[in-house]
């Protein structure tokens, strides 16, 4: 399956409580070789997307794996492997037994439940409980469980939540593998900075509604836009003259100093010289990525 | 980057899919300690079904048919309890308390297709074991009982017509994991089932029973009533005698002739099964 091949496509999901709409018109596109990440403040609807993606809960909208609903393929786990929390099952149950009981019933053999607690590093843990499992081994089982069916597809609800550094490393690796191998990852996180070093691409989530869906690339570029020049110059009022007739904006920050938004140090730098403004300091602050969803979620709840 | 492993999935057919979601139920139940514990416990019990005959044998009569089908149906310590706590606690309750109380929903619908196909597998293996455990439990109790009556030189009763009965136990035992099922998917809970189903059987519809004829014009109603039915459909008045007749018709509670009996009681199970069906198919997977 050639990289960037759609293979989820989520149209127009829609989930509402009487007249409270939880999600709205919620469309998104998973493709091979891609990880997206999914963005949004806790509440946002992330998880209510997810559950309506894969049919856990009832809503609106339709989402086709493959081209196809999930209940067409006739077994879910072999088309999406899905890691919602940790992992759902009889906390009686012993880890080996319930990857050969998911096995079972998505036609795995168990052997593949052998490779998979191999590739997650719990052959060792195989013998505890579900109930005795810390929250890192839950999340490790659970994407075994995902990975039993060998899906296309793998969607994954803040898998990162109480993880430790290393675990979150581990796991941060181990997804951008699964891209590699051709997969269609999806990551859902509140946390937009974790998306930097994961995601190619993100979609923003802003109660119940995407305020951004772009490659995180151009995700940059767009924070990148945001900006913020500080400067320092005797003679600000020129200064603020010449930034205000190019499109800038300068707002004095005490003294002889001050913050320019709207335009880069260089064009900064570039009309002081032309007009003869003396600089004693010069320079740029790029928001972070959280910064910037920050400031578009502000942006959509001010909007709204 | 490369892509090397993503291929497009095959298509399962309906029959294979409910085939891989009724072996994921039978891994479900045997990968339960609780599920040996009991099985355990029934086949101990079962095995005590002879020596349990000593304490009222009568050594010159042979035992009708229909009283030994009684005996290995409904004998309270050897077959009884213990079959029914496991049909209630562990066959008819736990699987579907574990996807709706305990949150397994969404391993079980995403393993499996579905909730349609979960809920029909369910009722398949729990249909089977219950009645399998049914059966395994009589034969054990049979082969337990003819070794006393050998062995005390009693004679033996006519052991071919014990097994019309003995279908009909292993037939209502099957039912019974269905109805188990189906309150805990409507009621979405496993505690209020499970007194319901304890009391309900002993207390409950006796009652209920008492208290209908009480009603102008709903005299009769009480013989109607699920477990009446049932106890119709497992003892087959007419197949006693004059003097035993009057006590075993007063222990079945229901004027029902056991074919009807049977019919009722198939009704009520497949009323109670579409319900279960469709509170479950209906529900979402519980978050957390």
């Amino acid at each position: 399956m050639p990289k960037g091949d759609v293979l989820a496509e989520a149209r127009d999901l829609r989930r509402s409580f009487g007249s409270r709409t939880v999600l709205d018109d919620v469309s998104l596109t998973l493709r091979s070789g891609e990880v997206t990440g999914f963005v949004g403040a806790n509440g946002a609807g992330k998880t209510t997307t997810i559950r309506l993606m894969l049919g856990l809960a009832h809503g609106e909208g339709t989402t086709h794996f493959l081209g196809r609903p999930l209940p067409a393929w006739g077994s879910p786990a072999t088309v999406v492997g899905a890691v919602l929390g940790g992992i759902a099952g009889h906390p009686k149950h012993r880890v080996r037994a319930h990857l050969r009981m998911v096995a079972a019933g998505c036609g795995a053999s168990d052997r593949r439940v052998e490779d998979m607690l191999e590739l997650v590093g719990l052959t060792q843990a195989a013998q505890l409980r579900l109930s005795q499992l810390s929250l890192g081994m839950a999340q490790r089982v659970g994407i075994a469980q995902a990975l039993l069916g060998d899906p296309p597809v793998l969607i994954l609800d803040e898998p990162a939540n109480g993880l430790d550094p290393h675990a979150i490393r581990w796991l941060r690796d181990f997804l951008r593998e699964q891209a590699a191998q051709g997969r269609a990852v999806m990551v859902s996180s509140h946390l937009l900075g974790e998306m930097e070093q994961l995601a190619d691409r993100v979609v923003v989530l802003s109660r119940g509604r995407v305020v951004a869906a772009s490659p995180i690339a151009e995700l940059l570029s767009r924070a990148g836009s945001r900006s913020v020049v500080t400067v320092q110059s005797p003679d600000l009022p020129k200064l603020t003259r010449l930034v205000e007739e190019h499109g800038g904006r300068l707002s004095p920050a005490g003294g002889p100093s001050a913050h320019v938004t709207g335009l880069d140090r260089i064009r900064v730098a570039t009309l002081a010289a032309d007009g003869g403004v003396p600089l004693h300091w010069l320079s740029e602050d790029m928001p972070s990525l959280e910064d910037f969803y920050l400031s578009i979620a502000e942006e959509e709840f001010r909007i709204s | 980057m490369t892509a090397d492993v993503t291929h497009t999935p095959r298509t399962v057919p309906a029959g294979e899919a409910l085939r891989n979601a009724c072996r994921y139920e039978w891994r479900h139940l045997t990968a339960l300690r609780s599920t040996w514990v009991l099985l355990s416990v029934v086949a101990v019990l079962s095995l005590l079904t002879g020596p349990g005959m000593l304490f009222d044998l009568d050594r010159d009569r042979p035992m009708s048919a229909a009283a030994m089908g009684d005996l290995l149906a409904w004998a309270p310590m050897t077959t009884q309890v213990p079959m029914l706590c496991f049909l209630v606690l562990i066959l008819g309750t736990g699987p579907v308390s574990t996807d709706l109380v305990r949150g397994a929903a969404r391993t079980t619908w995403l393993a499996v297709n579905g909730p349609r196909t979960a809920y029909a597998a369910k009722s398949v293996v729990g249909f089977l074991v219950g009645a399998g455990v049914a059966a395994t439990s009589a034969l054990v109790g049979g082969v337990s009982a003819a070794v006393v009556l050998a062995v005390s030189g009693a004679p033996q009763p006519a052991w071919g017509a014990v097994g019309v009965p003995m279908l009909r136990f292993v037939l209502w035992m099957g039912c019974w994991a269905l109805v188990c099922m189906a309150l805990v998917a409507l009621m979405r809970s496993r505690t209020v089932p499970v007194v319901v189903l304890c009391l309900w059987p002993v207390l409950g519809e006796r009652l209920a029973g008492l208290l209908l004829g009480y009603v102008p014009g709903l005299d009769g109603v009480g013989d109607w009533l699920p477990f009446s039915v049932g106890r119709a459909m497992l003892t087959d008045v007419s197949a006693f005698a004059g003097d035993e007749r009057t006590f075993v018709e007063a222990m079945v509670g229901s004027d029902l002739s056991t074919p009807v009996a049977l019919l009722v009681y198939l009704l009520y199970t497949a009323a109670l099964t579409a319900a279960g069906y469709w509170a479950y198919v209906r529900r979402e997977a519980p978050t957390g």
